[in-house]
């Protein structure tokens, strides 16, 4: 059982917390309107089983949830708390040279140190330190200059040593914070919530639970990866702030290249903490953990299930029922089951790691890892913003640090600010989308993209012909001047030009000339077309059209 | 299990480590930890300059060891659990002593540092054990590929 840091002190909400449990009431009232605008504050028993009965649903739409979330916030606040482990993508485990790698065959990534067997001693990867201390900065952590490792022991089967080697009392970075955006469908607004504490550790092995049989099956070559715990302050206070919490500190993993932060892999896992208190009540309510989160999107629902059913308790007068307790969260039936009650809690009798010595930081190495820092997800997110694109826009290209990194380098050639994000967003996006590759797969360079914009912007090519190109260009690569030239895809804009083409589809149409004539002014669209035909899409669409209309009313 | 010579001796200060000083910690939340560690309050000893606060005996725990719990949580069967309380207890008495020490004019440390010529760290390069073949052999129960163990559900069973 992890050990969670809670304090005992009354916490000062901060502010804009107090401003967005309004707005988000707010919210709430407008979404509600459809139903009926006096709503009575107090809940009964049977609204609240209506409310319990929708989290089962497997999507919920946004309002509904928000209009869920609001009923609650009306009297009871839901205090959440979220303990992450993150697997280092380092090339060795933490305390011994074994290299890991997710899906080798089991147990062929193990030496006598991951093994704990007898006379085996452990030795520290740097690169460790380096994450944890990237990770830190990277959160606004404090860093402790000296930090130690400490013996945490319980006995279980894929643990070998009998103890995780961890760090207690003195971990190596506390005191953080993490910025985050919501996204617009659940009301957007920024949040910030605080991180109580980053320790490194390491990971224990696969325990495989056999069908009926009276024993199990271990796979120890994930024991003794190197995880960094991330706990955060219990600042989250609804399903959807803590899914968000989870997703931002993936980015920033992600981004720092520090893990893969995959949820389904299990290189990132999050045990979350959920109680509900009457509002303005100071003390805490009795907090209930839950395990078994495999997304995102089931960190929302569980904890939003499970506060619909601590609320449910507290209205029923059953408040005690709640105990401190570990739930699981069950995917297939939409809800939190007791796993077991526990009686008294796990004494891990820690005590200092004495064979690792300490972990010693000097004020030059944090300062260079701190400039190797890539700009973080906060950072850019707020840089797009003042480039003026909208919150989507900036949301979406914020999200991987690879799209926006392609961002960046197509408008550092100079391409319009907008039009990159919109050529990103759509067609190239569909287009990873549907060949299932990433934006580094894909054979457009950013200073071709940029040429792209340019090109359809001073008229050398339609934005049709942009279209074309582009799927080329994705495709295949290559530079678009030399398309242009190889398909001979210049736009044409000579008025000269378009007179005569429009002239001889006229001429080619006397039919649809005298059905235009009397009246079947559509029919432009028609002549359009053919004169596209007959100059392979290069007509340049405004003066065609003007041209037709002139030449189609003008003769008798 | 029997408990004799070598193994009583083993037993006992397995027992020992587990029992040291054990003190009930309250935080917000309710829930309680322990320190396995010579220290008072929510401070480990390291960090205490002002060890005159504590004299030995407030330190030592006012009640006898929970024999049976320390058994438990160390996974030793023990058939004569009486004689073990009172050994206990004189250790961690004997240990004691040290709060008598005026830690004020001492700098806090963690790990005797002059042991260690500057920290020792590994770098990040892969080296493929060669005798996994040997380690597999020594298991006592081996379901190829997996290491096969008897069914255990609950991490604090």
């Amino acid at each position: 059982m992890a050990f969670t840091l809670f304090r005992n002190v009354i916490q000062a909400q901060p502010l804009f917390l107090h401003s967005s449990a309004l707005l988000r009431r707010k919210n709430g009232v407008l979404y509600c309107t459809m139903k009926s605008t006096s709503q009575s504050q107090t809940q009964t028993a049977t609204e609240e089983k209506q409310q319990q009965k929708s989290p089962q649903k497997v999507k919920v739409s946004p309002q509904k949830q928000m209009k869920e979330v609001s009923k609650i916030a009306a009297d009871y606040e839901a205090v959440i708390g979220i303990e992450t482990h993150v697997q280092l993508s380092t090339l060795t485990k933490a305390f011994c040279s074994c290299p890991y790698s997710y899906g080798a065959q089991p147990n062929t990534c193990i030496c006598p140190v991951c093994m704990g067997l007898p006379g085996a001693l452990p030795v520290l990867n740097s690169r460790v330190i380096e994450c944890a201390v990237k990770l830190a900065l990277a959160l606004n952590c404090k860093l402790s200059f000296s930090s130690k490792f400490d013996r945490k022991q319980y006995f279980y089967p894929d643990l070998p040593k009998g103890y995780q080697i961890s760090q207690f009392d003195i971990p190596i970075a506390t005191g953080g914070s993490i910025d985050l955006d919501l996204p617009l469908e659940f009301g957007g607004g920024h949040r910030r919530f605080g991180i109580t504490r980053i320790h490194m550790e390491e990971d224990a092995g696969k325990l495989m639970h056999s069908g009926n049989g009276s024993y199990s099956l271990v796979d120890l070559n994930r024991a003794g990866v190197p995880l960094l715990e991330i706990v955060s302050e219990p600042d989250m206070r609804t399903g959807i702030e803590a899914s968000e919490y989870a997703a931002e500190l993936q980015r920033v993993v992600r981004y720092l290249g520090v893990g893969n932060g995959n949820m389904q892999e299990g290189s990132l896992r999050c045990d979350v903490n959920v109680s509900v208190r009457p509002i303005g009540q100071a003390e805490f309510g009795t907090k209930v953990e839950i395990k078994n989160l495999n997304s995102f999107s089931s960190i929302n629902r569980a904890i939003d299930f499970e506060i619909s059913r601590q609320v449910n308790l507290h209205n029923q007068g059953q408040q005690d029922s709640i105990v401190q307790e570990t739930r699981l969260w069950e995917e297939g039936a939409q809800k939190t089951v007791t796993m077991r009650k526990k009686e008294g809690l796990a004494d891990y009798r820690y005590f200092p790691e004495p064979d690792l010595p300490e972990v010693v930081l000097t004020k030059d190495y944090v300062d260079s890892v701190g400039k190797s820092l890539p700009e973080l997800p906060e950072a850019k997110r707020r840089r797009y913003e003042e480039m003026g694109l909208s919150m989507q826009d900036v949301l979406f290209l914020a999200n991987d640090i690879t799209v926006a990194d392609f961002f960046d380098a197509t408008i550092q050639k100079g391409a319009d600010v907008k039009l990159a994000a919109n050529w990103i967003m759509g067609d190239i996006a569909a287009y990873m989308k549907n060949e299932k590759l990433s934006i580094i797969d894909i054979k457009l360079v950013p200073h071709e993209l940029a040429e792209l914009i340019a090109s359809i912007k001073s008229g050398t090519i339609s934005g049709k012909i942009g279209k074309e190109i582009l799927f080329e260009l994705l495709a295949k690569g290559g530079t678009v001047k030399g398309l242009i030239e190889e398909k001979d895809l210049v736009q044409i804009t000579d008025l000269g030009d378009i007179e005569k083409m429009v002239d001889k589809v006229i001429a080619e149409n006397p039919k649809q000339l005298e059905q235009y004539r009397s009246g079947k002014t559509k029919l432009q669209g028609y002549f359009a077309g053919q004169v596209m035909k007959a100059s392979k899409g290069k007509a340049n669409p405004g003066v065609l059209n003007k041209v037709l209309v002139e030449k189609l009313n003008a003769k008798v | 299990m029997a408990t004799r010579g070598l193994l009583l001796g083993r037993s006992f200060s397995l027992l020992l480590i587990n029992s040291s000083k054990m003190v009930k910690l309250s935080n917000g939340y309710g829930r309680r930890a322990s320190y396995s560690f010579l220290g008072g309050s929510s401070n480990p000893l390291w960090r205490q300059n002002s060890a005159a606060k504590f004299s030995a005996k407030a330190l030592v725990n006012e009640e006898a060891p929970d024999v049976r719990r320390l058994a438990k949580t160390a996974r030793i069967s023990l058939t004569e659990q009486e004689e073990f309380g009172p050994k206990i207890q004189q250790v961690i008495d004997w240990f004691g002593q040290l709060q008598g020490v005026d830690l004020n004019q001492v700098e806090p440390g963690m790990i005797d540092r002059k042991a260690e010529e500057g920290v020792n760290l590994r770098d990040d390069v892969p080296v493929t054990f060669p005798k996994t073949d040997a380690i597999i052999e020594g298991l006592p129960s081996y379901d190829e590929p997996y290491v096969r163990v008897p069914k255990v559900f609950h991490k604090d069973d």
